[in-house]
């Protein structure tokens, strides 16, 4: 058994304290092992990005604890830096800036926390831009460049920084069917490639079954994490295994337990 | 390659320009000839366009022109480093704003030429009135687009340099006045025009050079065609003026993405 990295114990968020507003997450807990690719799964509204934004610093719990490698992540109200440039996170829109080329964003994180030498920077950017397979784009500008290639650059940006956990808030959802097909089979290269522990949040069922080492699924109303689902399928998992029977049953069964959960036949 | 219509490149501004100006010139003798209207009223356009011409070869109504001009652009410059620092100062803080808010409200209503008198009163008829002038009228757009700027960043960009861990600092020189530049320069295109303005009205009351000292002093002598003629040297001015704000922004906003349609 691989060791935690990420361990929540009755993580919960109201955004609303004390008021009438249902809260966005009850408390629930859960272990994050070193390397593993866990996929949050669940309909608008259930709370799991609310839990992926405060396991990313973003926004305090308002109960329970989020450790990383055994430190608290919170200390009252304030995020601790240290633990903080170990997760990088990606996000739906991808959020480069548009005044910055492809480079220059990638280099951002850099020269805001100084971690190289300046003049290595630039070389050690184009590398993730390479390893995010974006290479050789480095000076064009955000917007002359396609979604998909957008959610590459944000993902060598994330890394540029080299931090043991990505954080993905739904990074595909805005794209169409074959360039997510594409970026789900990098990121899976890139995972396995790098060793890096990864949480990623999506509402798509063969998304999550086709990258998943376990599936976390929210429910909704008021959002809770309902249950835990190991995705036994060997790697590096393949196009064809997405044809496969037992993906589709995977898949069917996921769609069975989410509909069940929302009331719905 | 854009290809470029010839009705839109040629024809609307070298030639259907060029006719209007022509008619309205034409309408202007026109109506002077037919009305009878005395010279001392309207001059017809052919004095008018000899008075400036004159203007436009004389030295002392060059000067003239070079003192407004200085005015104007020092009391802008002004504007913009007092607008812009104080744009960044509110956006800090929305408790800030709340409080300032009242006052900013009150001095924005004053009618801001009513103070020039104390301004005459406190530092005399020099330079001094004229910029002060040039710099209170365009503060507030300057001030209020920088901040707008700022309000308008996104969360998701905020989100992103907190995943940095970018300090106060860090936030304002990489994020937010990235960002605000197009705004701050559109406060600064409306600013440029009414520190103009600032600069002329207060020549009015206190100058003893520059065009509005100028126009003014042409009132006794009834030369209307010579205030005519000072008007179109204060457009070509204000042309200029603006046209090097416009550039500034080129400058400031190089590489801007053209709005992502959703």
């Amino acid at each position: 058994m691989r060791r935690p990295l990420i361990a929540l114990t009755e993580v919960g968020k109201t955004f609303d304290p004390g008021g009438a507003a249902a809260p966005a997450l009850l408390p629930g807990s859960l272990s994050i092992a070193e390397g593993e690719f866990v996929v949050f799964l669940g309909p608008s509204g259930c709370g799991k990005t609310t839990l992926l934004r405060m396991i990313g610093g973003l926004l305090e719990p308002t109960s329970g604890t989020i450790a990383i490698a055994g430190t608290p992540l919170w200390e009252g109200r304030r995020c601790r830096k240290e633990l903080r440039s170990r997760l990088g996170l990606v996000f739906q829109d991808s959020s480069l800036f548009p005044w910055l080329t492809v480079e220059e964003n990638v280099l951002l994180p850099l020269d805001l926390r100084a971690r190289l030498p300046r003049a290595e920077r630039l070389p050690y950017a184009r590398a993730m831009l390479a390893l995010a397979g974006a290479a050789d784009i480095g000076a064009r500008m955000p917007h002359e460049i396609s979604g998909g290639m957008c959610q590459r650059v944000a993902i060598a940006r994330a890394l540029s920084y080299d931090p043991d956990v990505l954080l993905m808030d739904e990074p595909f959802a805005a794209l169409d069917a074959i360039s997510r097909e594409a970026l789900n089979m990098e990121l899976q290269r890139l995972w396995l490639a790098t060793g890096k522990t990864i949480i990623l949040v999506t509402h798509s069922m063969a998304e999550a079954a086709f990258l998943a080492d376990r599936i976390v699924l929210f429910t909704p109303g008021p959002g809770r994490i309902d249950s835990v689902i190991d995705v036994p399928f060997p790697r590096p998992r393949t196009r064809d295994l997405t044809y496969s029977p037992e993906f589709q049953r995977t898949v069917h069964d996921l769609h069975d337990r989410l509909a069940g959960l929302m009331g719905r036949p | 390659m854009k290809r470029v219509r010839l009705r839109d490149a040629v024809w609307l501004p070298w030639l259907v320009t060029p006719c209007l100006l022509a008619a309205g010139l034409l309408a202007w003798q026109g109506f002077v000839t037919i009305w009878n209207v005395s010279p001392f009223i309207l001059p017809p356009p052919r004095p008018v366009l000899a008075e400036w011409v004159l203007l436009l070869s004389s030295a002392r109504a060059w000067s003239h022109t070079a003192m407004t001009f200085a005015g104007a652009v020092s009391g802008f410059l002004l504007a913009t480093v007092l607008g812009v620092a104080a744009g960044i100062l509110l956006s800090l803080s929305p408790t800030l704003e709340r409080l300032s808010k009242p006052f900013i409200v009150a001095f924005q209503v004053l009618p801001k030429v009513a103070l020039i008198p104390l301004f005459v009163v406190w530092m005399g008829f020099g330079l001094g009135p004229k910029i002060l002038t040039s710099a209170i009228l365009p503060f507030y757009p300057i001030m209020m687009n920088t901040l707008l700027g700022i309000r308008s960043v996104p969360e998701g960009l905020r989100d992103v340099m907190a995943s940095f861990d970018a300090g106060r600092f860090q936030v304002l020189r990489r994020l937010e006045l990235p960002y605000a530049l197009p705004f701050i320069a559109t406060g600064l295109e409306v600013g440029i025009v009414l520190a103009l303005v600032g600069a002329v009205v207060a020549e009015f009351i206190s100058g003893s050079s520059g065009l509005g000292y100028l126009l003014v002093s042409r009132i006794n002598s009834y030369e209307t065609a010579q205030m005519f003629a000072i008007v179109l040297q204060l457009c070509l001015l204000g042309l200029v003026l603006y046209a090097g704000v416009a550039g500034l922004r080129r400058l400031l906003v190089p590489r801007r993405a053209p709005p992502r349609p959703e």
